[in-house]
């Protein structure tokens, strides 16, 4: 008995070990309903002085700690010349969610200068303390940034286990009510990742109809999210899909980049922007 | 056409089944549903599977259909092709899902069932009267049963599957059930399933989230 349940812890952790994942933290991990109730009680993040024109950048998964790098150095050269007041990034910050990894990368987005708002991904949840690093240095997972001039709302979810859950959904929607009315959201996981078969977006089909459903609802803008190492961008009724997990080295496809938003009173522009 | 079905007729065995279940997904739905179904035998080769189910609470109304046509083939025996449609919709949310599917079954052994195929998704956004078709994808369909208990009265199953009667899911959702049908008359049996699926195999994080647990009569041989 002793020796078939060794096996099977073995066996545990040699599937993990592929992923360089806690094998305790499969089971383990503080669940999402968890990190939204002590997400929403943390303090929100301080309002920005208001202009007529913002431009902001947002991309996901830099996975500080994974051998390959990434291409902050080449992101923060082109920063320095577009003028931005902040960015936003869609999760996996980290490739271990250790806490030298996030020293690293708080100290790499403290570097450049500029307001930067970050949610969880999947990687930075890969050991059984790394909730309490990533708020030790970020704050709130799941927390909205209202700029009232020019009047937009950037929504920041949790779904770092590939779920939302009933706390956020409920918090989301009422979110989703108040104004201003010109509303992006950004998440690690996709809703929608193109026609093919895959998994890499989030699990539940019920989930991703309702979050759909709200959005339109809304009127959303856009669902910015990562997961992906690639740029993909669909309109899905009347709600713009992009997937730019982009600052990675380990591309699944495309070019590395990031998306930057130019936004005014009455127009939300964007593009994407190359950086190699 | 007459011809062929009245010629059909005399071998057609129905068996009709009603029940009653809880589906429930933190933060997405929790709800009761009735369904009603009749899985009919037209000949050995022929069979199709048809249901409807209602959500009771908290949403009164339509909650899903499917119907499910198999074939199987003389010189095959232990292989099945299953061609379906399904339709689940989500009235609060003005959500809904067409699914059209095959499914290829086979038995290399008497208690092993294994089944691959493919699911087209076809999501719809339902404002009014109006459909707005949003995002349509493929979905990897798997099928793995294996039956624990076979007597005269009862059969218990262990499967993992993201097909059921009425609904497909995401592969990474890993639902694994397990049902029973238990003989209690001749005629009737009573039968039972209780499915459990998590979300995040892609993240490794695995979170057990949703649930249908459903109990019912079926009437046949």
């Amino acid at each position: 008995m002793a020796n078939k349940l060794g096996r099977r812890f073995l066996l545990l952790i040699l599937l993990t070990a592929s992923c360089e994942l806690d094998p305790l933290v499969v089971l383990l991990h503080p669940d999402v309903e968890q990190r939204v109730e002590e997400s929403l009680a943390l303090p929100p993040p301080p309002p920005l002085p208001g202009a007529d024109t913002l431009r902001f950048a947002a991309f996901g998964d830099i996975h500080i700690g994974k051998p390959v790098g990434c291409w902050w150095q080449q992101f923060s050269a082109a920063i320095d010349t577009l003028d931005i007041s902040l960015f936003c990034v869609a999760g996996d910050l980290t490739e271990h969610g250790t806490v030298a990894e996030f020293d690293s990368v708080a100290a790499l987005l403290r570097q450049t200068g500029i307001n930067y708002y970050v949610t969880i991904g999947n990687h930075d949840l890969y050991r059984l303390n790394s909730w309490e690093l990533y708020k030790e240095r970020f704050g709130p997972a799941c927390y909205s940034l209202v700029l009232t001039r020019p009047g937009l709302k950037l929504i920041f979810l949790d779904t770092g286990e590939g779920r939302l859950g009933a706390r956020q959904f409920e918090w989301l929607k009422q979110e989703l009510a108040r104004p201003p009315a010109r509303q992006i959201i950004i998440t690690h996981f996709p809703l929608y990742d193109d026609q093919t078969p895959s998994i890499f977006r989030l699990g539940s089909a019920a989930e991703r109809a309702k979050l759909q459903s709200l959005m339109q609802r809304f009127n959303v803008f856009a669902l910015i999210s990562g997961h992906i190492h690639g740029f993909r961008h669909y309109r899905i009724g009347g709600v713009n899909h992009f997937t730019v997990g982009t600052i990675s080295r380990a591309l699944d496809f495309g070019q590395p980049g990031f998306l930057l938003f130019t936004c005014l009173p009455d127009t939300l522009y964007w593009q994407f922007v190359p950086l190699n | 056409m007459p011809a062929l079905f009245l010629l059909l007729l005399p071998a057609l065995t129905l068996s009709p089944d009603l029940s009653i279940a809880y589906q429930g997904e933190a933060g997405v739905e929790a709800r009761g549903l009735f369904t009603a179904g009749v899985l009919a035998g037209i000949n050995p080769f022929v069979s199709f599977d048809a249901a409807v189910s209602f959500s009771l609470l908290p949403h009164s109304g339509l909650s899903g259909a499917a119907f499910r046509p198999g074939l199987t083939h003389p010189r095959l025996p232990g292989w099945k092709l299953d061609l379906g449609f399904q339709h689940q919709q989500w009235n609060d949310w003005q959500s809904a899902e067409d699914r059209l599917f095959f499914l290829l079954r086979c038995r290399p052994i008497r208690q092993l069932t294994l089944g691959l195929g493919v699911c087209r998704r076809l999501p719809f956004f339902t404002a009014g009267q109006r459909r707005q078709p949003l995002f349509p994808e493929w979905n990897l369909l798997y099928h793995l049963a294996w039956q624990l208990l076979n007597s005269n009265r009862l059969t218990v199953n262990a499967e993992l599957s993201n097909y059921d009667r009425l609904e497909i899911k995401n592969p990474q959702q890993l639902p694994g059930a397990i049902s029973t049908a238990y003989r209690f008359t001749p005629d009737w049996k009573i039968i039972s399933r209780c499915q459990v699926g998590s979300n995040g195999l892609s993240t490794g994080l695995l979170s057990l989230t949703n649930l249908k647990m459903e109990i019912g009569v079926r009437y046949g041989k």
